[in-house]
């Protein structure tokens, strides 16, 4: 055993490169393009670096995160068969700048509607026959091919999280999915209503929030019910998001009781008070009628 | 009265003023001491499309990108190609980390720190973008300890994204801000334990970070 531990393990992450350091210009490509149609971006590097480097291009599928952000994947976009790089590599001397262009060919009979890509760069690893931390900078394409595009945002979830009745603070399961061909931006807020449905109180859950097309968005939120000086009761929750440019709005409604502790033991005092009244006064007509017996 | 000559003459001199006023170059980049226009573009022709409730003046022969711009209620996305001007910037303090020899007693542990730079309005989001080469057993409670056989990651920093010792694996979110920001810095500590039934031998990765700006 000991000689084992003496052997150990040897984890390395690298050996010989130093830091790294460059940039990607712009963040952001927005293209409209036809089936069968032909488009070039192009991405500026920076090297800002103290030594060369050699840069190849990288193509990505993007999807949507749980918390809203950007996660770049292999293989999850058909659009991005669509993109070839015009170059396999390229080298940028320290301080200087570059360019990587990239081909976009939407293929004819492709349906409307957006695909999310990340094209970028990555130093090309110097280091032979070691390992290490890499980097990667990639710039957000959205390919928006064109014909009819519709805005549906759908709430898939809208959930009251309690452990019991009384709970002072209430939490709400979102999610909302984007069901329709295009990107929106959707803003959400959450109203209280009594019983009777006369509105309480309005807070917002999120602002311009963007949800790309085909992704779902998490959103949980809390109401302070004893804060604000609720009464115990039944209130209704709605969630209206508003959403896209087509100015729509998406509304869900749901029951909570609220029935906080103080209430529960006035409610328990009021009933013993009610009991105890009744059994006194049943025992007083007992001895009444037992006093005119007699 | 002018003569014809003079008359010729001036025609020559507003001609020549016209064409000396026009840009040299239609597609550069132009600038004063108020403005800039990053990109502008000339396009050779279009058609005025109908279609219900939507109409659509379109162009053809366009040469190069002409941007976008909104005021919170409208966007306009200049010509079929817009794009979000910004940069972002990566800088890795040290890409070589050794975790050194490790034994049943002991963590190793490296760290690097990784600052990220952008002017992109939505932020960036910092994450694991690929993971390749061999590691121990990944961190399963929330913190590699002396004694288990445990490999993983922790972070510090304001824009830290990850909380306590966790798996090194593709897509983990490491740090994100939700504004434009000059010269966020996370440091990273990747961390090793072995147990004394650990398989010896040398074991090593490539963890490749991938910065990008928020949607």
């Amino acid at each position: 055993m000991w000689r084992k531990i003496l052997v150990g393990i040897i984890l390395s992450l690298l050996f010989a490169v130093p830091a790294l350091s460059f940039s990607i210009s712009p963040v952001r490509f927005f293209i409209t393009g036809d089936p069968a149609g032909i488009e070039t971006v192009k991405i500026n590097i920076s090297n800002t670096e103290a030594r060369d480097l050699v840069f190849r291009p990288v193509v990505y599928g993007v999807r949507q995160g749980n918390g809203g952000q950007p996660v770049f994947e292999k293989n999850i976009d058909v659009a991005e068969s669509w993109v070839k790089p015009e170059m396999a590599t390229l080298a940028v001397a320290s301080g200087n700048k570059g360019v990587m262009r990239f081909e976009i060919k939407i293929p004819r009979g492709v349906p409307p509607g957006s695909h999310y890509l990340g094209l970028g760069v990555e130093p090309v690893n110097d280091a032979v026959g070691n390992i290490g931390v890499m980097t990667r900078a990639l710039s957000l394409l959205t390919i928006q091919v064109s014909g009819v595009a519709y805005e549906v945002l759908q709430v898939e979830k809208f959930e009251h999280i309690a452990a019991r009745v009384g709970e002072p603070n209430w939490l709400f399961d979102l999610t909302l999915t984007n069901k329709g061909n295009v990107e929106v931006n959707a803003t959400g807020d959450a109203k209280v209503l009594d019983w009777r449905g006369n509105e309480i109180t309005t807070q917002p859950i999120f602002s311009s929030a963007r949800i790309i097309s085909g992704a779902s968005k998490m959103s949980d939120f809390n109401i302070d019910a004893a804060g604000r000086g609720f009464w115990p009761g039944l209130y209704q929750v709605q969630v209206k998001v508003g959403y896209g440019i087509t100015k729509q709005n998406v509304i869900s409604l749901i029951y909570v009781w609220y029935l906080p502790v103080w209430s529960l033991v006035v409610v328990g005092i009021l009933f013993l008070i009610f009991i105890g009244s009744v059994v006194f006064l049943a025992r007083r007509y007992q001895m009444k009628k037992i006093m005119a017996r007699l | 009265m002018l003569c014809f000559c003079k008359i010729k003459l001036l025609v020559l001199v507003i001609l020549a003023l016209v064409t000396f006023s026009l840009p040299t170059n239609l597609l550069a980049a132009m600038s004063s001491a108020d403005y800039y226009i990053y990109a502008d573009t000339v396009d050779t022709g279009g058609i005025f499309s109908t279609g219900g409730d939507y109409t659509l003046d379109s162009s053809a022969g366009e040469s190069s990108p002409a941007g976008f711009s909104n005021n919170g209620t409208y966007e306009m996305r200049g010509g079929y190609q817009a794009m979000d001007r910004g940069y972002i910037n990566i800088y890795i303090s040290d890409a070589s980390l050794s975790l050194g020899t490790l034994n049943a007693a002991i963590v190793g542990s490296a760290s690097t720190v990784a600052t990220i730079s952008t002017n992109a309005s939505t932020g960036y989001v910092l994450q694991v973008g690929s993971v390749s080469g061999t590691a121990l057993a990944s961190v399963a409670d929330g913190s590699v300890t002396a004694g288990s056989e445990e490999y993983g990651v922790s972070g510090a920093g304001a824009q830290n994204s990850i909380s306590g010792d966790v798996a090194v694996a593709a897509a983990l979110i490491l740090a994100s801000s939700t504004v434009a920001i000059d010269g966020s810095a996370t440091t990273f500590t990747f961390k090793a334990a072995m147990s004394p039934s650990s398989v010896a031998g040398d074991y090593s990765q490539i963890v490749t970070l991938s910065a990008s700006a928020n949607f």
